[in-house]
């Protein structure tokens, strides 16, 4: 930049259009942020639903589990005695699973 | 059962630490100075070491028919080392570089199996140079 | 601009600050809305940190020389490309890169879970923040990347990028390792969430195994991708060299490895919950940590930038994490127990663990060997390196069992495997590597690694082979499907079993390619034009040597003919160059060796042009023979599509159906 007057009147400028823009940014966040406190949505929190989500999840992974134990049988890598030994375990924890989630619904 | 796993396991991550321990074995290799390096020298043949300095300026010497065959002196806090050299040398090698040679010492002579020039990602420069710079 | 942008730095910390406060409020007084508000502010730091860096990218493109950083790292000659990665080419841009990258994932985690998780996500919230509050500190205070220049005359031009960041491979590697290191912010962040609401089950482990599977394969291809430059750029003629930066991003990619297995286990069988707390505890940290010895200079290495004053606030931060995340894992150990137990040493479970506990002890030997100068320094007072040999010599070997657990491993049942099954499966697999062995043997190689390391790759390569040849026969006798559509089914029905084999075998192409290196030759030789030279059964003439002057720099090309037995291969061209070569200051040029190579599977033939002598046109070259080195690079592809098909989302509603 050249010195003299007109560079200082040019940068004066840029920093009042800096200003301008952060104030700007600013009150667009801030508007953006508390804007929840205004609309009434109602949508609490969903409150315990964490125990349904795990046990679901978990059921999910014993069915997943049981799909491919019966694949890895399929393929010979399992012996029929070590599969059917976690076979019945799996499903004896699958009917775990189910049960808990029959007293959570039925509450 | 579980604690045969925990005695299994410990017993291979102290395996693992042993191991280890044992690799250091003829691979370390200290960074010393040229002072430590000079003044306690005592001839363990093929002892490797480590060290620091700057070229010294003008003391970089090529081997007229053989331009690989190099040999110049490094400079540390006053004390000076002459190096011998026989590779191609990193872009950056030139009079007053700051280098890191690695190598064996024979009471005299240094000869370095490796050089590495310091300083290769932060390229540093005087913003003034740029004036008539391309 | 730079005060537009400075100001917007200041602004992203106070709302980071507001964010952090309002989740204390919130969990304090339970007032629901105070979440909200904080969501919606947190949203905003994403937001006011990537119009910063869109700002810093403007004035690097613009060339604006009154920003201190786009003075130091970019000139007007500079390709746009390469103002564009000057990004993260010094400490404070690269500072400020991180926090983008941390602040999209933040942003991405936030719409993702807007309305899950709700015990979690207070608190993943909280832990991004701190995260982003602390890099916030350092680019506000430390290294801010909009302080003006520091020169009370005018400036023409900047000092520009060094060309060894100029190539198109050092434009993405920074970001993708970044990408890695950064993500792993998120499942630590889930992990801290989880120990401070105790809903330490299955959920948490679940919501985070697709985001690590990414973070790490945005890690690994970082990884490669260095080892890639270095190879096709610096002209030492290797990938790896054990050097301290390159250290630290290998370690957490060794620890977040063992993390995605061991949480394979929590999730299928729900143990190992305190051990994955820590795995992920020490990944994050080792990304924190090697974030820090790039930026720190603390180990001198090649890479490291020059010593600032950012080593005591890394540290500092480091041991606060330490410190909070041991205090809340002991104070949880209770909800942390497992009710299972490990049922037998020849089951999957314990494959797993026995890879989790090789991979930690990969992890602190290279911890250790990157540490010790400045440990020993502290100790005896002499710095006392460890080089190359020192990690070859430990890693080797432990990374042969590794290989080893990788081709058992699939192959083992869960909960306990029996005898006559492991004899079924590990039969043809054994006999093929020892098949192997004997043909290599035949060829006349008796060195042990790479003996080790030929029946292992054959064995594993020949288990995951069976695997998938078994899969394929169960579904065309079940279903009457066509092998490929079998093969192509099978896959997409169990994607990250599939995937998972799938970066098996990528991990056996690249121990293919280390034991090449057991094969390299090299030597340098000083040549002056029409002379001839032998290597490796190759005959090598250096032809010609050319001159020419292009735009940014001078060049010396030598025109290197390689000839095997009598037959032309190829011509390859290295050059000599010398940067900034008008510049009257001979101080400011800058030579640079742009090497020339010829790839084949077998080998690749590898030219470096190190010096010459003008006056006498004498050249030094050297030339490198390097064996095998392909297959590295196929290996990573072979992670990469692994992965991807691992992570590529299975269709919802057939498995809702389910």
């Amino acid at each position: 930049m050249l010195s003299g007057q007109p560079a200082e009147v040019e940068e004066k400028k840029t920093d009042m259009f800096a200003a301008i823009m952060i104030v700007l940014t600013f009150v667009l966040v801030l508007a953006f942020a508390v804007q929840p406190l205004f609309v009434s949505k109602g949508a609490a929190i969903a409150s315990d639903k964490v125990k349904l989500e795990t046990l679901e999840i978990r059921k999910l992974s014993l069915y997943e589990q049981i799909k491919e134990l019966e694949l890895e049988f399929d393929m010979g890598n399992v012996s029929s005695d070590d599969y059917q030994r976690n076979r019945i375990e799996l499903k004896r924890e699958v009917s775990m699973v189910l049960e808990q989630l029959n007293s959570i619904s039925s509450e | 059962m579980n604690k045969r796993f925990l005695v299994v396991i410990l017993a291979i991550a102290l395996l693992m630490i042993v191991w280890v321990g044992l690799g250091f074995e003829g691979n370390e290799l200290p960074y010393v100075t040229i002072r430590e390096l000079t003044t306690n020298y005592e001839k363990k043949p093929g002892k490797r070491f480590r060290l620091g300095g700057n070229v010294k300026e003008g003391s970089i010497f090529r081997n007229d028919n053989d331009p690989l065959a190099l040999s110049f002196v490094l400079m540390q806090e006053g004390n000076r080392l002459p190096v011998s050299y026989h590779k191609i040398v990193p872009d950056m090698f030139k009079d007053g570089s700051e280098v890191i040679v690695e190598g064996i010492y024979d009471g005299e002579y240094f000869f370095a199996d490796n050089l590495m020039t310091k300083c290769a990602s932060r390229y540093e420069g005087d913003l003034r140079d740029t004036k008539t710079s391309l | 601009m730079p005060v537009y942008g400075a100001s917007l730095l200041s602004l992203s910390l106070s709302f980071a600050v507001l964010t952090i406060f309002l989740i204390v409020l919130f969990l304090r007084r339970d007032d629901d809305r105070f979440f909200f508000v904080a969501q919606r502010t947190s949203l905003g730091v994403c937001f006011l940190v990537t119009l910063a860096t869109m700002t810093l990218l403007a004035s690097l493109l613009k060339s604006d020389f009154d920003v201190d950083y786009v003075a130091k790292y970019t000139s007007l000659g500079t390709p746009t490309l390469y103002k564009f990665t000057a990004m993260w080419a010094g400490q404070s841009g690269s500072l400020l890169f991180w926090l983008f990258v941390l602040c999209s994932y933040s942003a991405v985690v936030l719409l993702q879970n807007r309305n899950k998780h709700q015990k979690l996500m207070p608190y993943v919230i909280m832990t991004l923040t701190v995260i982003q509050a602390f890099f916030l500190l350092l680019v506000n205070f430390v290294a801010n990347p909009f302080s003006p220049v520091d020169a009370n005359f005018p400036i023409q031009d900047g000092l520009g990028l060094n060309p060894l960041l100029q190539n198109p491979t050092m434009a993405i590697h920074p970001p993708m390792l970044y990408l890695g290191y950064v993500g792993f912010s998120v499942p630590f962040a889930f992990a801290v969430a989880a120990l401070c609401s105790r809903q330490l089950d299955v959920v948490w482990v679940q919501t985070i195994r697709r985001w690590t599977l990414f973070t790490w394969l945005a890690l690994g291809i970082g990884v490669l991708l260095g080892g890639w430059w270095a190879y096709n750029e610096l002209g030492w003629g290797g990938y790896w060299a054990w050097d301290p930066v390159e250290n630290a991003s290998f370690m957490p990619w060794l620890t977040g490895t063992a993390f995605i297995h061991s949480i394979i286990i929590q999730e299928k069988k729900n143990m190992l919950k305190v051990w994955n707390m820590i795995l992920i505890l020490v990944t994050f940290l080792l990304c924190i940590f090697g974030t820090f010895l790039t930026r720190s200079g603390i180990v001198s290495s090649v890479h490291s930038f020059t010593e600032s004053s950012l080593g005591p606030i890394f540290l500092t931060f480091v041991f606060l994490i330490l410190a909070v995340c041991i205090y809340l894992i002991l104070t949880r150990l209770d909800d942390l127990k497992t009710e299972k137990r490990l049922e037998s040493f020849v089951s999957r479970e314990s494959g797993f663990l026995f890879n989790n506990v090789v991979f930690v002890s990969i992890c602190f030997a290279v911890l250790w060997g990157t540490m010790f100068p400045v440990i020993s320094e502290a100790v005896t007072g002499t710095q006392i390196t460890v080089g190359a040999p020192f990690f070859n010599q430990i890693t080797i070997p432990i990374g042969l069992i590794l290989l080893f657990l990788a081709g058992i491993g699939p192959l083992l049942a869960w909960r306990k495997t029996s005898k006559e099954s492991l004899i079924r499966n590990f039969s043809i697999p054994v006999l093929t590597g020892l098949g192997m062995v004997t043909v290599v043997m035949v060829f006349g190689i008796r060195a042990i690694y790479p003996l080790v390391t030929v029946f292992l790759t054959a064995f594993v390569a020949t288990s995951i082979t069976l695997e998938f040849w078994r899969g394929i026969t169960v579904r065309t006798r079940k279903f009457g499907e066509s092998p490929f559509m079998a093969l192509v089914k099978m896959i997409s029905k169990n994607r990250s079993r599939y995937g998972g084999y799938i970066v098996h075998i990528g991990i056996v192409f690249m121990f293919i390619g280390f034991i090449g290196k057991a094969f390299d030759k090299d030597k340098e030789w000083s040549m002056s034009v029409g002379e001839e030279v032998q290597i490796a059964g190759y005959d090598i003439v250096l032809s010609d040597l050319n001159e020419e002057e292009r735009p940014n720099h001078f060049a010396w090309i030598a025109t290197l003919d390689v000839i095997k037995e009598g037959k032309d291969v190829v011509s390859l061209h290295p050059e000599k160059r010398i940067y900034f070569h008008r510049n009257p200051n001979p101080d400011r040029r800058q030579p640079h060796s742009e090497l020339s190579l010829h790839s084949t599977w077998r080998e690749d033939v590898y030219s470096v042009f190190g010096g010459i002598d003008p006056d006498k046109e004498l050249l030094t070259i050297k030339i490198m023979v390097n064996r095998l080195v392909r297959f590295v690079w196929l290996g990573g592809y072979l992670l990469l599509l692994g992965t991807v098909i691992a992570l590529w989302p299975a269709r919802r509603s057939r498995r809702k159906e389910n």
